[in-house]
């Protein structure tokens, strides 16, 4: 079963990549495509396709990615079906480095100035989480992470209110509706190592997710170092979603869909939902990302907005389920 | 956090209809020559300092000192400044209030309540907006010859010269290519051809223009700000030579100033063209 889900995963993820590679301004052909990549000299099409379509479809798989698989962990971690980057304060954090270095004019002086500064905003949001929540178990955790959400949100909105001018707040508020287009291959370079670091870490708490449905002393007492794999989740989460909410701005609901769309085709084992919910992230990111170069308002839609309209609904509906199903 | 202002917008809307229920006084009589008039809006600001001297104005919002936002910077200097409050208001007694009519709806509608003699000039986009908001003003404060003046002296400017050859520009800003009304008409009046109304990187890469142009606030900011909506193919293929400023004062409301806009750009495409 989870072999041929994995299997249904991937091709419609190579699908919906190529897709995302012909789609933009006009689309190209499969042929278009090959034949500008392998001609030897640079045309428009090469270039469109390498320099700016590439990155953006990289850079949407990564961040669909570690979105779905932080997801995934935190809800098994937490044994909660509510968890998702965004509680632990990460996103909120990021968000707010981000809007300092837009707000200081910092991003004005040096391009890579916003991803900088809301990577240390994630890391310092997530990393005071941590240490706040180390006396206490996973309760703890989730609360500390909900206080540094909350205030890492209130100094985005004091921000906003103090903004220098009104373009500063207008840019402010497009930065945090999150957004793929235009990025570069700086984006991706900036963003990967952390992402991949931050996806290995959390690939290493499988084990103890399994054995953490169990409760947290019998995971102990299985051999499983409960503290460690809190750790992992919460750094991996930290740079992972840190760096990509710093390349493409907040984005919601990815990490929190993800494992529930593959959770009932991987019969419920955290563990196992880890591989299928990092894809199932990054094919939400890289559809929601075609939806918003296609759908045409006369102005784009941002990849944030567009993924929130659609995940909102989607969260209704899990906390009606949700208690419908609890005992 | 997202859903916030989109709440207090519509607490405030609530606020305003609450506000026009109730039995208005009406308004008390505008005079026919105002000697102390108060501007509650940036954008009136510059309509008021180009149609008033400075002994006839109560004071114009601190903005319009701003050389970042205004193009009346001078003008606004020798005057006193306000912050757009009713209090502010009712300490100064004008005789005659000038503001628009989006901004500060509670207060726009507390002042209707207290009488106050308020004039709201709608939102000018385009050249007829600014003549007819430059006209009502000018015939408001009796100044109806000066009205005439600046509105002429606009209209010379935006007269469309054409260049040795067509040249292309795109309007480059931080969400792509963009069109703003004013911006088209300032760059028409400099006898540019605007290309590519909207889309990224990609789109600009298709339509590739000679020049692309962008609204700047600060002379000096030029050349930081553009690192914000740089892509490295767009620095590649539009060095610092092919791009075009605009000032953010002349763009950033509909006034007579987008003439002076445009004789700049004119001026500057000229120079790039011969050099």
């Amino acid at each position: 079963m989870t072999n041929r889900l994995l299997l249904i995963l991937v091709v419609v993820f190579i699908l919906l990549s190529g897709a995302s590679l012909l789609a933009g301004s006009t689309w190209m052909t499969p042929a278009q495509a090959i034949r500008a990549i392998a001609a030897p000299q640079d045309s428009l099409d090469r270039l469109i396709l390498i320099e700016v379509r590439m990155p953006r479809v990289l850079l949407a798989i990564l961040v669909g990615g570690i979105l779905g698989l932080s997801g995934a962990v935190l809800q098994g971690l937490l044994r909660n079906p509510l968890a998702e980057p965004g509680l632990l304060g990460v996103s909120s954090g990021a968000s707010l480095g981000a809007v300092i270095a837009i707000y200081y004019g910092f991003s004005a002086s040096f391009g890579l100035a916003t991803p900088l500064f809301a990577l240390v905003g994630a890391l310092l949001t997530a990393g005071v989480a941590f240490a706040l929540s180390r006396m206490g178990g996973t309760l703890s955790l989730i609360l500390a992470g909900v206080a540094m959400s909350s205030i890492a949100g209130a100094g985005v909105s004091l921000a906003l209110n103090l903004a220098p001018n009104p373009f500063a707040a207008y840019e402010i508020m497009t930065w945090l509706m999150g957004s793929l287009s235009d990025r570069s291959w700086d984006h991706v370079a900036l963003a990967a190592p952390f992402i991949l670091v931050g996806a290995g870490l959390l690939a290493l708490t499988a084990r103890a997710l399994d054995a953490l449905t169990l409760g947290e002393a019998q995971a102990e007492s299985l051999g499983v170092q409960v503290g460690r794999a809190r750790l992992f989740a919460l750094l991996g989460t930290a740079l992972g979603v840190g760096a990509a909410t710093a390349v493409t701005g907040a984005i919601g609901f990815v990490g929190l869909i993800a494992p529930h769309i593959v959770r009932p085709l991987v019969g419920h084992r955290p563990g196992a939902t880890l591989l299928p919910a990092t894809i199932a992230g990054a094919l939400i990111v890289l559809a929601a990302d075609l939806a918003t170069r296609l759908l045409n308002f006369g102005t784009e839609i941002r990849l944030g907005v567009f993924v929130s309209i659609i995940g909102a609904p989607f969260f209704l509906w899990l906390v009606l389920h949700v208690r419908r199903t609890a005992p | 956090m997202k859903i916030r202002p989109a709440l207090l917008a519509s607490l405030s809307l609530l606020i305003v209809q609450g506000g026009c229920g109730v039995a208005m006084p009406a308004s008390s009589a505008v005079p026919a020559r105002p000697t102390r008039v108060m501007s509650l809006n940036q954008c009136t600001d510059q309509l008021v300092l180009a149609l008033l001297p400075p002994e006839r104005i109560a004071s114009v919002t601190w903005l319009s000192r701003d050389p970042r936002y205004s193009a009346q910077v001078v003008a606004a200097r020798r005057v006193p400044e306000n912050r757009g409050s009713v209090e502010e208001v009712a300490r100064t007694r004008p005789d005659l209030i000038i503001t628009d009519t989006f901004s500060n709806p509670t207060g726009r509608a507390m002042l209707r309540r207290l009488g106050y003699p308020v004039i709201e000039l709608g939102d000018s986009s385009d050249v007829a907006g600014i003549r007819r908001n430059v006209q009502t003003l000018a015939q408001a404060l009796g100044e109806d010859d000066r009205g005439r003046a600046l509105i002429a002296r606009m209209d010379r400017q935006l007269a469309p010269v054409k260049l040795p050859r067509p040249v292309t520009v795109s309007a480059w800003g931080r969400d792509g290519m963009g069109d703003s009304p004013l911006l088209t008409t300032i760059v028409d009046a400099a006898g540019l051809t605007l290309v590519g109304k909207q889309g990224g990187v990609e789109a600009l890469l298709r339509t590739k223009p000679d020049y692309l142009i962008r609204g700047v606030a600060d002379p000096r900011e030029g050349s930081l700000g553009d690192n914000v909506s740089s892509h490295p193919l767009v620095r590649r293929f539009w060095p610092a030579g092919k791009r075009l400023t605009v000032a953010q004062s002349a763009t950033i409301c509909g006034t007579p100033a987008i003439g002076d806009a445009a004789v700049k750009l004119r001026r500057a495409v000229m120079a790039n063209l011969t050099s």
